[in-house]
């Protein structure tokens, strides 16, 4: 199939997923909004005098977390159950398995395109905007590559593990407070090393350096973060290519 | 052999009937010894080939392998022995509405099915009045599909795929929905488009549509090909096969309750006669 095809293909999947999503409203994506923010007011509210005493522009430090987790956080909730949620598409048209949880993380990453115009607009106001932000549709797009990958390996896994979206979500709780969102890491301690290892620490650090602190990403945390990319796009494409000729069977 | 657009090789599928679907269950059932995964054979060495234009049936039993087939052929399974083939632009209506958005409106879902079957958005906005008008559900383009009945979701799928130009079209008792009008009216785009030489699979536990619409009808059963030729003979011999069953099950009935009346009548025999002797 030409690539031309395959990306109306994409693009009307996404759409529909899109309009599924939002009831067919763009006002819809006030509510997928609603959840960041509340979080943020109530984070906000909770740890500005604690944890975040000491942090410079705070907001805007535990704003830009909150939107950068949520595309990583959503994007995979949604992937995997992408293949159960479609039983009828894959047990009846012959798409493609893999053009389907593209256009899954592609919705999501359209909603997250909104929660960072809010972003850029706070950012804005408050006068932090620097030209380091030229540097952040790179890493964008690393977090893009990552999240999908992660995506296709939990889609075709939880074909599997019908216990995955169980295991999952306690991953994702202890791996949220693992991630300095709303706490900040003592520039020596053992966090710093142990984060070393974790991408959605990239992906946040990287983001507030560009957008937030107007200072040069790091080169050795942006060379780290593309390698966590690329490893977790292949390997997710491998699981993917090995279950997803037998999604009929199991959804 | 060249013209060939349907070509099923000893086509096998096997099915995993029971396995362990989550991590803990598969621990569990590893210490207590379970045999799993357990398996079926769903298709057997089924194979035929069509030529531009031909219409096969394929009759049988539920869960002989109806469908199954037709998603082999889709692309939808991969078989697990022999090879399926379909050359040309393939439209499979296999579990008629179930590709269609519940959420979207009918207006959406025209769009993404077209987009899904390789159209592009210049093709679908030229035949998107064909399809509506063709349905006759042109009241309801903004409606959600949810909110359709089951025979109008039906039309909607039947009237997509007719429009698509298929070069072989896959039918899974999709005739059957709607009303007698639409019926005729699908049926009659259906000889159009076989007169176009779309190559045909069809489905369906209607004797009359078979007879009128085949070239050639398949009866499979429990995954084989018990019978393969003229429309006529296979319908006939499936027909009298399943009155055959209804028979058997009809003289159990009767000897059943025959045996229950000799029972009975028994009884109260042996109750007068112990009435009369003491």
């Amino acid at each position: 199939m030409p690539i031309r095809e395959n990306a109306y293909v994409v693009y009307e999947l996404t759409k529909a997923e899109f309009k599924k999503r939002n009831e067919s409203s763009l006002l819809g994506v006030l509510w997928y909004l609603l959840g960041p923010l509340l979080t943020f007011g109530v984070l906000y509210v909770v740890f500005t005098d604690r944890l975040g005493s000491g942090v410079e522009r705070y907001s805007l430090y535990l704003f830009s977390g909150i939107v950068v987790w949520n595309f990583f956080g959503s994007a995979t909730a949604h992937a995997l159950s992408a293949v159960q949620m479609r039983a009828g598409i894959i047990k009846s048209l012959p798409v493609r398995r893999d053009i389907i949880i593209l256009s899954v993380v592609l919705d999501l990453f359209v909603s997250h395109l909104f929660e960072l115009a809010v972003l850029l607009l706070l950012v804005l106001a408050s006068g932090a905007l620097a030209w380091t932000a030229v540097f952040f549709p790179l890493i964008l797009l690393l977090q893009f590559v990552f999240v999908l990958g992660v995506s296709k390996a939990l889609a075709a896994l939880f074909c599997v593990f019908g216990d995955l979206d169980q295991i999952w979500s306690v991953v994702m709780k202890a791996w949220w407070f693992a991630t300095p969102i709303f706490y900040v890491l003592t520039p020596d301690g053992p966090g710093r090393r142990v984060s070393m290892w974790n991408p959605l620490f990239h992906a946040i650090d990287l983001s507030r350096d560009v957008l937030v602190y107007g200072t040069v990403p790091d080169i050795r945390s942006l060379a780290i973060f593309a390698v966590f990319a690329l490893v977790a796009y292949a390997a997710g494409s491998r699981i993917f290519a090995a279950i997803s000729p037998r999604f009929a069977e199991y959804v | 052999m060249t013209d060939a657009v349907v070509i099923a090789e000893r086509v096998s599928k096997r099915f995993i009937l029971r396995e362990y679907d989550s991590l803990f269950a598969r621990l569990a059932g590893f210490m207590r010894g379970e045999e799993m995964p357990q398996r079926m054979w769903a298709l057997r060495d089924v194979s035929f080939t069509l030529k531009r234009g031909e219409v096969l049936g394929i009759v049988g039993r539920n869960g002989s392998g109806k469908t199954t087939l037709l998603q082999v052929l889709a692309g939808i399974h991969v078989p697990d022995g022999g090879c399926a083939q379909v050359r040309g632009k393939l439209v499979p209506l296999i579990n008629v509405g179930a590709g269609l958005q519940p959420k979207l409106t009918m207006r959406d879902n025209i769009a993404l099915a077209g987009s899904i079957f390789g159209l592009s958005h210049g093709e679908i906005r030229e035949k998107f009045d064909a399809i509506v008008d063709f349905s006759e559900l042109r009241a309801f383009l903004d409606v959600p599909v949810r909110k359709f009945s089951g025979g109008m979701t039906a039309r909607l799928a039947f009237s997509v795929a007719a429009h698509l130009e298929p070069e072989v079209l896959f039918l899974d008792e999709v005739l059957q929905a709607g009303d007698a009008t639409f019926r005729e009216k699908s049926r009659r785009k259906m000889e159009e488009l076989i007169a176009g030489n779309t190559t045909v699979i069809l489905v369906s536990h209607q004797e009359d549509v078979l007879r009128r619409l085949c070239s050639r009808v398949i009866w499979l059963h429990e995954g084989r090909v018990l019978m393969d030729g003229n429309p006529q003979a296979v319908t006939d011999a499936y027909a009298r096969n399943c009155r055959a069953q209804i028979a058997a099950w009809n003289a159990a009935r009767f000897w059943r309750q025959k045996r229950r009346c000799v029972w009975i009548m028994r009884q109260r025999m042996r109750r007068v006669f112990h009435g009369q002797i003491h």
